[in-house]
């Protein structure tokens, strides 16, 4: 068999022979390519896993014990949950493009004084002042103009974080209702940092020769440590 | 402790036993639902070619159509269902070309038909997380190396598994798995990839 793909049945640790696999390492070419199948296969092994919707298996578990020949049920006449997440999105985008249009006439008739709210930028530091500007808000405003005016500005945020996230995000959220428990910051916080940890785990190996520590000279990087590491660390500093 | 399959399977055919066959579907639900939806990228319609694949699998079981001859390979007799299932789909919406018989055993077919230039520079993309990133580039994958691909991860089979569900050989199948995932590497390093492009 040809070692590039030999090896692969290492990686996937088909083979359980070390000795074979340090020999194909030998080979230059073969251990980068190693290295870099590996890279991807660490990120295709943290993939979430998906499942269908829970009236799918109630049907087909109803179709298992009636043990009667099962009547095809497409997902029309299911009204699955994705199906119904995506009308509420779409009810979002109507209701949002309409709250944009009214937060622009209201800035054009009622334009922000130095206390007013800050500019939109995006992420946790929008939200936060997004608070701080409705926190604001009923000391220098009516009640009234006040809550139109959260009301109003929370269809926008609702608009800016749909147009600022991509389509395809908001259709993995909307379709993947295992996925929406995970969006809390906090979870996906600790999430990422298993992942790390894990990295770090999956980043030593017994068998592979000692390196030493400190940068080896090529561009400060460390042999023998996963590129999905450093830039995990990149993305951290 | 875990029952293996096929003493579920027994439990669910000789005594009718359903909380044995609901544990058969809930402990391989997101194999056969992470490959359907790799293949279609529609939950919907990943939904309905699982309960489809679930309705032939009963089906069958139940000796209605077909028979299950407990060869003690029970996921993967499913997942050659299931794989039916799809490509009845794709091939209904012509999204499925089969590939000629050889033409990857040199290695160099799948490399000629992809596009040389990086991915398209859009702005959206950058923006996406890292999970939302691979399930594009999946995508892009070729269609034999997606499945292979998908199969391997989503569903665990091994490769001589995955080259007999196939109806290739191991080398084809080990050929189109390493393609797969140095397309994926390639496709990491483009501007594209919110983590080369925060990097």
């Amino acid at each position: 068999m040809d070692k590039k793909l030999d090896i692969l049945r290492h990686l996937y640790g088909e083979v359980d022979d070390r000795a074979a696999r340090r020999a194909l390492l030998q080979d230059e070419e073969v251990a980068r390519e190693y290295q870099a199948m590996g890279e991807v296969k660490f990120l295709l092994d943290h993939r979430p896993r998906r499942r269908p919707d829970p009236q799918v298996l109630q049907a087909i578990l109803a179709a298992a014990e009636t043990g009667a020949p099962p009547v095809a049920m497409r997902s029309a006449d299911r009204a699955p949950v994705a199906r119904r997440a995506s009308a509420r999105w779409g009810l979002f985008g109507m209701v949002g493009a309409t709250a944009a249009a009214a937060v622009v006439a209201l800035m054009i008739w009622w334009p922000p004084g130095p206390a007013g709210p800050e500019p939109m930028r995006g992420g946790a530091e929008e939200r936060a002042s997004a608070d701080a500007a409705v926190a604001t808000a009923p000391s220098t405003t009516p009640p009234s103009v006040a809550a139109e005016a959260e009301a109003v500005f929370d269809s926008a945020f609702t608009v800016a974080r749909a147009s600022a996230a991509p389509a395809q995000e908001a259709a993995v959220q909307a379709q993947d209702a295992v996925v929406q428990w995970e969006a809390a910051d906090e979870l996906l916080k600790l999430h990422r940092q298993i992942e790390t940890l894990e990295q770090y785990r999956l980043g030593l190996a017994w068998d592979e020769p000692l390196q030493p520590l400190g940068p080896s000279g090529r561009g400060g990087s460390l042999p023998g440590v996963p590129q999905g590491l450093r830039e995990a660390s990149q993305r951290r500093q | 402790m875990h029952p293996p399959d096929e003493e579920l399977v027994a439990a669910y055919l000789d005594r009718g036993d359903q909380q044995a066959f609901r544990t058969l579907v809930e402990r391989h639900q997101e194999r056969i639902f992470g490959y359907l939806m790799g293949m279609v990228h529609d939950r919907d319609l990943a939904n309905d070619l699982f309960q489809e694949t679930f309705y032939r699998v009963l089906a069958a079981m139940q000796r209605q159509r077909g028979s299950y001859d407990r060869q003690g390979r029970w996921l993967a007799w499913v997942m050659r269902i299931a794989r039916n299932t799809a490509l009845d789909h794709l091939r209904s919406r012509k999204k499925w070309q089969d590939v000629e018989a050889g033409s990857d055993e040199e290695g160099t077919s799948f490399w000629e038909r992809l596009p040389d230039e990086a991915l398209p520079a859009d702005d959206r993309l950058h923006r996406l997380e890292q999970q939302a990133w691979l399930d594009e580039a999946i995508r892009r994958l070729p269609p034999e190396q997606r499945e292979v691909l998908l199969l391997r991860h989503e569903t665990d089979l091994t490769f001589r598994e995955i080259a007999e569900l196939t109806g290739v050989s191991i080398n084809t199948a080990l050929g189109r798995m390493r393609y797969a995932l140095l397309n994926l590497r390639r496709q990491m390093s483009t501007p594209s990839n919110p983590q080369k492009a925060e990097a």
